[in-house]
């Protein structure tokens, strides 16, 4: 086979291995990401229950995160997600036109010591930055685009 | 999706059981009912995970909450076997230092009976 043929099929088959999710920003969209996530990604990848557990908290978190808190003025917005399984890296990008958030620059958590102290916000970060490989946030038209990645 | 089964054992110890996902939805259907079951009067509380298949920073905030408020009335709630990925997240999030966590239910029993001869 010719290199110019083997790099188009390679390609070819790259691009079918991509899934897409579009969402509202409203809480009760979250079963769709939790369906997605459970039947489309893991059917399609073959992952295992580890590495969809994994997605899983991240995209909960993180989608949860923008719904909450990145639309103050309440309007209608739509939050869109690729994912793609390329050379051992599942690669997740979530695009939405929220108010300007990057969660790597969120200062660290400290845990409470004790119950009496724990009164914890930012926890849903804190399991995104320690459950992903790799990330990468850019904004850019007014957009948030964030990618994470998880080796397999 | 989440079910919760409650059953009294020996001892004046209850039986708390979560099954299926403490995400935003679940978390959402099951808070009242768990803050009922757990935290409502003095008691002591077992909250069986070993059918907990998911754990969100909300339904950790669930734990949370009612196990500082079963303290402040005096009681004690603790959790039973979460399956290996439930128990990463209480891990990592600190959680295990704050609740105490049993893989054994006899040893879970054990404490809690302790408690009144303390």
């Amino acid at each position: 086979m010719n290199a110019i043929l083997k790099n188009h099929i390679s390609r070819k088959s790259d691009t079918k291995k991509m899934l897409y999710l579009t969402l509202k920003n409203k809480s009760d969209e979250l079963n769709k990401l939790n369906v997605w996530i459970n039947n489309n990604i893991t059917t399609l990848f073959k992952l295992s229950e580890n590495v969809v557990f994994k997605i899983d908290l991240t995209l909960t978190e993180l989608i949860a995160n923008i719904i909450s808190y990145g639309y103050p003025n309440q309007c209608e917005s739509e939050i869109n997600i690729k994912c793609q399984f390329l050379n051992g890296i599942i690669k997740i990008e979530v695009e939405d036109t929220g108010i300007p958030f990057n969660p790597l620059e969120m200062p660290d958590i400290i845990l409470p010591k004790s119950l009496e102290e724990a009164d914890i916000g930012g926890l849903g970060i804190f399991m995104i930055r320690k459950y992903i490989d790799e990330s990468s946030y850019q904004r850019e038209d007014n957009k948030n685009i964030f990618t994470i990645q998880f080796k397999i | 999706m989440i079910k919760i089964e409650v059953q009294e054992l020996n001892n004046d110890i209850k039986q708390v059981k979560l099954i299926g996902r403490l995400d935003i939805q679940g978390t959402g259907d099951v808070e009242l009912s768990f803050a009922a079951h757990t935290a409502s009067k003095k008691e002591k509380v077992i909250v069986d995970l070993s059918e907990l298949d998911f754990l969100a920073s909300i339904g950790i905030r669930l734990l949370l909450v009612n196990a500082k408020a079963q303290d402040h009335r005096g009681g004690k709630l603790v959790l039973l076997n979460p399956k290996p990925l439930v128990d990463d997240v209480l891990k990592m999030t600190g959680i295990n230092v704050l609740i105490p966590i049993y893989t054994d239910i006899s040893l879970a029993t054990d404490y809690l009976k302790s408690i009144d001869s303390e």
